[in-house]
């Protein structure tokens, strides 16, 4: 596996849904967000991840909203 | 959620909205969250929507999550006005995805899907070789390849119950934001009028004419710029 994605999964957990394991992250403190969606990941590249845009994604929007107790499963 | 990303991913499963909406509110009475505020994209939307309906109507599977506040990034809200692409269609609404699903993950299912992902993205904004090796992978985990066909049937509960749910939009007290990615060609400036003509006093944030179906990843920025300020009034409000 792409090691920063191991990186960002070795921070998650798994909940038991019915016998079923589901990984979620939490992260933060303060009101909850729940992001609830695709792409949470992704969003993780530590690399610039747009070809015309001189734009890093080097931390996705839910590690940026640190005001916030984020939790996406 | 089940059968996405890092999660289990049983192919003996009838995957679907609610059940991703009774999950979410299991995990949520699990970690003792009694509120929240939402942020949706693209098959959350449709999450978010149900998780809406059930608070309004109060028909919590698990608990009573309070929603403080909802804000929706680029999905299909409306059936009538989602135009998914082709292959989406194909995979999701036909047997066809049933067939295919054995070639998920080589490298003929990677060069028929990865035109549709970057037709997605915006013309400025398109995913690296990178972003879409991480894409495959994490798609991929678990033996993904053999459910992303029947978790993609979701859009079918779409048409089941799209008037429960923009009912509940229209009745609920939640304050809702719409921040849109117009480039979007299956839910982007055309999803976002559709929005302006369904739901009372919309609140919509047009991005970038140049931003697709990922805001998110797009632009980042913005997104977060816009969602605290709503999360913000609504704080300062309550």
């Amino acid at each position: 596996m792409d090691i920063e994605l191991e990186r960002w999964k070795a921070a998650g957990k798994y909940f038991d849904y019915l016998g079923f394991n589901i990984f979620y992250r939490t992260e933060g403190s303060g009101p909850t967000l729940q992001y609830v969606g695709l792409g949470a990941a992704m969003g993780q590249a530590d690399r610039p991840v747009h070809r015309g845009r001189a734009r890093h994604a080097r931390h996705g929007i839910l590690r940026q909203a640190r005001r916030l107790r984020l939790l996406g499963a | 959620m089940l059968g996405m990303g890092f999660s289990d991913k049983p192919v003996a499963y009838g995957y679907s909205v609610h059940d991703h909406a009774d999950m979410h509110e299991a995990l949520l009475v699990h970690l003792g969250v009694k509120s929240a505020h939402i942020l949706a994209h693209d098959i959350g939307d449709s999450v978010g929507q149900e998780l809406l309906a059930r608070s309004v109507f109060s028909q919590q599977a698990y608990g009573a999550l309070r929603i403080e506040s909802i804000t929706w990034l680029n999905g299909g809200l409306f059936n009538e006005a989602y135009t998914p692409r082709l292959l989406q269609k194909v995979l999701s609404r036909t047997p066809m995805g049933d067939f295919l699903s054995p070639l998920q993950g080589s490298g003929l299912s990677r060069r028929m899907i990865e035109p549709t992902i970057n037709e997605l993205f915006g013309p400025d904004t398109k995913p690296s070789r990178r972003m879409l090796d991480l894409f495959h992978e994490i798609l991929e985990y678990n033996d993904g390849k053999r459910v992303t066909h029947k978790v993609g049937r979701f859009v079918n509960d779409r048409y089941a119950h799209r008037n429960r749910w923009v009912r509940a939009m229209r009745q609920t007290d939640v304050p809702m934001r719409l921040i849109d990615g117009p480039a979007d060609p299956n839910s982007g400036r055309h999803m976002a009028q559709r929005y302006l003509e369904v739901i009372p006093d919309p609140d919509v944030v047009m991005l970038d004419d140049n931003i697709g179906h990922w805001p998110q990843i797009e632009a980042p920025d913005a997104v977060l710029e816009n969602f605290l300020a709503h999360v913000d009034r609504v704080t300062a409000n309550g």
